[in-house]
């Protein structure tokens, strides 16, 4: 059963975006992070509803016109880590939650 | 009433009991002490300020000398903050400079009504530029160059914002200038007022530039925010202004603020509007003069 990906159910962030990255705080935590393009549009996927690796790979090569490659796929993985690491991300079974 | 309203005499009888409140931007500051050097430098630097008649202080503060046998063997002075002595204390003659950094860790340590930026703040026709700079950076010796240039000082130390509608509270005070810094504000401008030279103090020579009177008088006028610059002197350096990503900008300022993590979302807010509001810079210099005709330019220009 492929591992998903979604946002907290107590997430709620606040967003300031700028040409150049995007800051968004985060309420649970109040922490504040910066983003680049890609991770903000990760976020933004995932509020939208649950999703694989598999699909955040797929949404950032129509987003960013990236390649879903290896290279994609492993620099994918380390985000969502990251974001899993900081709580902006719940981890789960994706077959148990749907 | 302003403290130079006062005859010395009635000043000293204030400071004595049951202290003097002055009011410095949005604080009322109860001020004691019995130390002549200190009362003399009080009334010929701090003379523009008004005695507060508010009911409520927000701090009460007192320097005086530590115990009786240190009068005479290296004596010391102890800055103490509603009965509480928050720092350790420090050669007697370090009098003006203990009050001053005082009164500094009480606005930074408390009221948290305000966002507070470590920032020199200055303002011409409604408009703020704030400097956020960490120490060594010449924010200091910027901002007393500038407001012996035109410019209104806010503050020299704390950019003060207020969260309901963002604008920049004032808070003249004295601006503390370092070992080199004192001569090249004396030699920039000749008629600034500057206090004593305190030697061998934790940040090495430091003396006072008295703010001026007008910028005291408009104390209770904010200003709204138009321009980040984020100075850093360099020695040899030409002049660089230079315009900031606005993502770089925030960031930049909500790691200056004393107490972002303290007002959390509001922080975030404000700092998001700030940034929208203002252009953003970075200042690289060594010529002062330079520095501030560039910042004029900044100023005026339509795409400022």
């Amino acid at each position: 059963m492929p591992t998903a990906w979604s946002l907290p159910d107590d997430s709620r962030l606040v967003w300031s975006n700028w040409r150049t990255g995007h800051i968004v705080y985060q309420a649970s935590s109040g922490e504040t992070h910066y983003l680049n393009a890609t991770g903000a549009s990760v976020l933004r996927r995932l509020k939208e509803g649950p999703a694989t690796l598999e699909d955040i790979c797929r949404h950032i090569e129509s987003v960013e016109g990236l390649p879903a490659d290896e290279e994609t796929v492993r620099q994918a993985a380390a985000l969502l880590n990251r974001f899993d690491e900081l709580g902006l991300v719940a981890r789960f079974d994706s077959a148990a939650g749907a | 009433m302003i403290l130079a309203d006062l005859t010395f005499d009635q000043m000293v009888g204030r400071l004595g009991d049951p202290g003097l409140c002055l009011r410095l931007g949005p604080f009322a500051v109860r001020i004691s002490t019995t130390l002549g050097p200190l009362m003399q430098l009080m009334y010929e630097l701090l003379r523009d300020h008004r005695i507060a008649e508010d009911p409520i202080r927000d701090f009460h503060v007192e320097v005086r000398s530590t115990s009786l046998l240190r009068r005479w063997l290296r004596p010391q002075v102890q800055f103490y903050v509603d009965g509480r002595a928050p720092f350790e204390p420090l050669p007697a003659q370090h009098h003006l400079p203990i009050l001053e950094w005082g009164i500094n860790w009480c606005i930074a340590a408390r009221s948290h009504h305000l966002l507070k930026l470590h920032a020199a703040v200055v303002e011409r026709d409604g408009r703020a530029i704030l400097f956020p700079a960490w120490p060594g950076h010449g924010k200091s010796t910027l901002c007393a160059a500038l407001v012996h240039s035109g410019w209104r000082l806010l503050s020299d130390e704390f950019g003060l914002v207020r969260p309901s509608d963002g604008a920049i509270v004032a808070l003249p005070r004295l601006m503390p200038l370092k070992n080199e810094s004192i001569e090249v504000i004396r030699r920039f401008a000749p008629e600034a007022h500057i206090g004593p030279s305190f030697h061998g103090t934790r940040k090495g020579t430091v003396a006072h530039v008295r703010p001026p009177t007008e910028s005291v008088e408009r104390a209770d006028e904010p200003a709204a925010p138009g321009w980040l610059v984020f100075p850093r002197w360099v020695a040899g350096s030409p002049v660089r202004l230079e315009p900031m990503p606005k993502a770089q900008a925030f960031l930049m300022v909500a790691s200056n603020a004393f107490n972002y993590e303290i007002l959390g979302e509001i922080s975030f807010r404000l700092v998001d509007a700030m940034v929208g509001a203002c252009s953003c810079y970075s200042l690289s210099y060594s010529d002062l003069g330079e520095a501030v005709a560039a910042l004029d330019r900044m100023s005026r220009s339509i795409h400022g």
